[in-house]
């Protein structure tokens, strides 16, 4: 209910943009399915942009229609929600959409990217998912990689950049 | 052990019912529990917030006392014993918390608070020895026995949840709550909590009484799914079974509003209304008011949970009657299977 009066407000200077920050994260499945049908719609109707900022993949998955990744401060990776969640072309997207747990047979382990995000102070030389990248190679620890067309989006990684040795 | 029995009723009275004069009013946070864990196995509380899931963690741990029923551990009666009481039943059992940031002791350092239960419990010996013992804990939780000396603030969420599960197995317990263990924490943390979490199972043989709003997590952890609504049971069954073959309408709706990460963009069926105020929840099955399924008799009479062939237990009149093949009307926009 808070919640949606937060949208009420939001919408009551009839905005081009709207950013929703967290918008279902503290909120149970069920409520949270009602806030982003209601998001879905209001947008629909009044033709409204709006950037949701989020790390819960189902909302993003139902909701958006692109995804832009985020590492460290930088983009990973930007592309339509079908090719970034199914076919990730960024190693830390990948890493991402595996460690998330599925409803359906039960696996043993979950995939999970060793290590930890580094602080903003100290972020590593070259590509800044280095140290914790399963594909690492050498350039990943001098170039820093640059956002690379791929298919209808990009990803920041040097395994497309053709300079892989 | 032959498995864990916890069967109790609570009323909770407010505070400031002699203030205001008014009659007293009772929340019943949890409203006549029956569960059993089997030893090695997990069982998985879900419901939506507010529906007594926690209230049952801290019934379980003594954190606070129930107004009825019983909680059997391994065939001793704990109920009424505080937290830490009776010892030697209590050090079996630990309990790890949401927040790594509100659970951990800010001006402690993580040395003292990993080794906080084994000097509550008289478990160590030396100082020497206590140090090697938190070392190899650090270890096994996956941090650097250096940690030890640094204070909480030093580390990261998904580190804290580490030092917690650390601190949690100090005791070598047998048992372990775990209130929402990872929802503070991103997937890719969550992830490598929940593995840990699932090492430890299999390396030590621990018994898990699991707390969550996420099925997904649920489902990676669980042997056992109970779903709780406004402090009542509404089904209970084998994690596959409970996901494969949902059988009361309520399950049903939560599994219906789970977001799909295959299917992009479709329209989740919002589920209709929110949870009733538990002070004045409505009478028969709570669940009436918000079920398609419901009738006359489900507004007057609280069903009580009925075992099926299945395994599992439901609390459902509709399920009973096999009333679950009626076609939803529009606007809810999809049909239920007929019960079994």
């Amino acid at each position: 209910m808070r919640q949606r009066v937060v949208i009420a407000l939001a919408l009551c200077a009839e905005p081009r943009l709207i950013i929703a920050d967290e918008p279902t994260t503290a909120l149970d499945v069920s409520v949270q399915a009602q806030i982003i049908a209601l998001l879905k719609r209001v947008c629909r109707e009044r033709n409204a942009a709006v950037i949701l900022v989020t790390h819960d993949m189902g909302v993003i998955a139902e909701t958006a229609d692109r995804v832009a990744v985020m590492y460290a401060g930088r983009l990973a990776e930007i592309g339509p929600v079908a090719q970034v969640l199914q076919k990730p072309s960024h190693p830390y997207t990948a890493g991402l959409m595996g460690s998330i747990p599925r409803i359906g047979p039960r696996p043993d382990r979950l995939i999970q990217i060793e290590g930890s995000m580094p602080r903003l102070t100290d972020i590593p030389s070259g590509c800044a998912f280095n140290p914790r990248c399963p594909k690492v190679f050498a350039n990943c620890h001098h170039i820093r990689p640059e956002l690379r067309q791929i298919a209808d989006g990009a990803a920041a990684c040097l395994l497309y950049e053709g300079v892989t040795q | 052990m032959k498995g864990l029995k916890k069967h109790f009723a609570m009323t909770k009275p407010f505070l400031n019912r002699l203030l205001d004069k008014e009659e007293p009013q009772s929340v019943k946070a949890v409203d006549g529990l029956d569960l059993d864990i089997p030893r090695g196995q997990t069982l998985s509380l879900v419901g939506e917030s507010g529906c007594g899931k926690s209230t049952v963690a801290r019934l379980i741990m003594g954190l606070s006392t129930p107004s009825g029923g019983s909680i059997l551990f391994d065939g001793t009666d704990i109920s009424r014993a505080p937290a830490g009481n009776p010892a030697a039943v209590r050090q079996r059992m630990q309990m790890i918390f949401q927040d790594p940031y509100a659970s951990l002791n800010p001006r402690w350092r993580v040395r003292d608070i990993i080794a906080e239960p084994l000097r509550t419990y008289g478990l160590s010996g030396s100082r020497e020895e206590e140090r090697r013992e938190v070392d190899r804990l650090l270890e096994f939780v996956g941090l650097n026995a250096k940690d030890g000396d640094k204070f909480p603030h030093e580390f990261s969420g998904g580190q804290r949840q580490r030092i917690s599960i650390a601190r949690a197995i100090s005791t070598k317990p047998e048992f372990l709550v775990c209130d929402e263990p990872t929802s503070a924490l991103d997937v890719s943390v969550q992830a490598q909590i929940l593995n840990l979490m699932r090492e430890m199972q299999r390396e030590l043989g621990l018994t898990y009484l699991f707390i969550s709003h996420d099925l997904a997590v649920v489902n990676f952890m669980s042997d056992w799914i109970g779903v709780m609504y406004l402090g009542r049971l509404v089904e209970v069954a084998p994690a596959a079974e409970l996901f494969s073959n949902p059988q009361h309408p309520y399950t049903r709706l939560l599994l219906d509003t789970i977001p799909d990460l295959g299917m992009s963009k479709r329209d989740r069926t919002p589920a209709a209304g929110e949870v009733p105020n538990p002070i004045s929840p409505p009478p028969g099955c709570h669940f009436n008011p918000r079920c398609a399924l419901a009738n006359d008799r489900c507004r007057s009479e609280a069903p009580a949970l009925r075992a099926y062939p299945n395994g599992g237990r439901v609390s459902c009149h509709a399920v009973e009657e096999a009333r679950g093949a009626v076609v939803i009307p529009a606007g809810v926009g999809h049909s239920m299977q007929t019960a079994p």
